[in-house]
Order: C-alpha cells, then structure tokens, then sequence
C-alpha cells in the first residue's frame, strides 16, 4: 500500500540529493560558454529563465 | 535474434517515427536552439547521452523495481525525476572529469530535463512491448537501440533544420514571414518530407 509512496519519496530524494551536489560542486566558469540571448528568444521554457538568470549574474 | 531487428530498430526511430517531426516531441529546443548549426549541434550530443542512458535506467526501473510490485501507474512521474537526477549526475561528471565536454555539452544539459523527447522515448521503448517480444535482455538491446535511432534522428533533424535557418537569416523574406513564420512553414515542410518515407520497414 505505502510502496508507491516509497518509491516516489526515494526518486524525489535523490534528485534532491544530486541537485545539492551539483549545486556544490564549482562549475568551471571560465569554461562556460553562455548562449546567446538570440537561442532562447523563441523558447519561453523554464530552463530558458534558468540560463537568463546564469548570464545576468555574470 | 538477427541484426535485422536491430536495423529496423534503428531506421523506424530515426527517419520513419521520427521524434520532433512525425511524434511531435522535443519541439521547443527544435526551435529555442536551432537559431544556429553551433548550438543546434551541442543540444543534439546533449540528448544523445541522456536519451540513451535514460533509456537504459527507465527501461530497467520499469522491469525491475515498478513491474514486479505492480505499481507502473507510477512510471511517468518516476521516469521523469530518474530523468531529472540523471541529468543532474551527468552534469556533476561532466564538471569533474572533462571541462573541454562540460564546455561543449553544460549549457545544453539543465536544457534537457524540459525535453519532453527523452520522456516520450522513455515511455515508447516501455509501450512498444520489446521486453514481451525478445525477453527482459535482449528487449534492453532493441530498447537502447532505438534510443539511439530517435536521438540520431532528433540530431539529424535539428542539425538540417539549423542550416535552413542560417541560410534563411540571410534570404530575402517577406517581412511578415520573418523569423518564426518561415521558420514554422520550413519545419511543416519537413514534416511532410519524413512523412513519405512512411511504409518503407
């Protein structure tokens, strides 16, 4: 009965866990090409904010 | 099993049912990040990992742990965090093993959780029945194989719909057709241009 619950509960937890990970671990910046604002103007997706932000932290 | 199924495999998810122009799936990066050959490129080897080994996971969390309790209602919501996860491990290889492929694949990667392409192949090389056909093994192989057909295909496409686009920038097109317009009508060309390979396997 709880199994479904477990499973889900696991998955979600190890997302969480490798996205703190990820998170940790230093990016090598200087390395990191940032598209250009041109490649994400026709995709309004999530991920799409997520590189805007990246770049206007720069 | 002969090497027939496997090139069948191959052939029908890359060019027959392909995934962007005859499933519809992965449309947004088709779009968002086909603007140039470059990026369209890195997104393409980007989704050539992660639908492949993402594949290979969701095939064997499917098999393994969902199947045998019973509870595969719940394969779309597992298979999209093991997607998720996965995405998020690769990223953390990437950064540790090689900056030279974090250079050329990171921009491309926290992209791909939102593909819904990995997803729908994912969830085809479940709903195709390989495992009932060839058994749990070899059913893997056909499963993997095909991963790689619809990536190759969602590369192929991508990449042909990039180049038409930077030649576009540069053609003389009715300003109201300008852009996304023309871009739309290409990829419905397209469209029609995978659709008459229908019926060959």
């Amino acid at each position: 009965m709880m199994l479904p619950f477990l499973v889900v509960g696991l998955i979600v937890g190890i997302y969480i866990a490798s996205y703190v990970l990820n998170r940790r671990m230093e990016a090598p910046l200087e390395k990191h090409e940032m598209a250009s604002e041109e490649t994400c103007a026709s995709c309004t997706n999530y991920s799409c904010g997520i590189k805007q932000n990246m770049a206007e932290e720069r | 099993m002969s090497m027939t199924v496997f090139f069948v495999a191959i052939v029908s998810a890359m060019l027959i049912n392909n995934v962007v122009l005859m499933r519809f799936l992965g449309v947004c990066p088709f779009l968002g990040v086909s603007k140039k050959s470059e990026t369209a490129l890195g997104m393409s080897a980007a989704v050539m990992f992660v639908m492949v080994v993402g594949s290979i996971l969701t095939y064997l969390i499917y098999y393994f742990v969902l199947e045998p309790n019973d509870i595969t209602y719940i394969s779309t919501i597992a298979f999209i965090l093991v997607i998720a996860s996965l995405v998020q491990f690769v990223e953390m290889f990437i950064k540790k093993i090689s900056k030279k492929l974090y250079k050329a694949l990171g921009i491309y990667l926290p992209l791909i959780v939102t593909n819904c392409a990995i997803l729908g192949v994912a969830e085809l090389n479940i709903r195709e029945g390989y495992a009932a056909d060839y058994g749990i093994g070899q059913g893997l192989l056909v499963a993997t194989t095909s991963a790689i057909g619809a990536a190759l295909g969602f590369a192929l496409v991508i990449f042909a719909f990039s180049s038409i686009r930077e030649r576009l920038d540069a053609a003389n097109v009715p300003k109201a057709w300008k852009g996304i317009p023309i871009s739309l009508i290409v990829a419905g060309i397209m469209a029609l241009a995978f659709l008459g390979l229908e019926g060959i396997v």
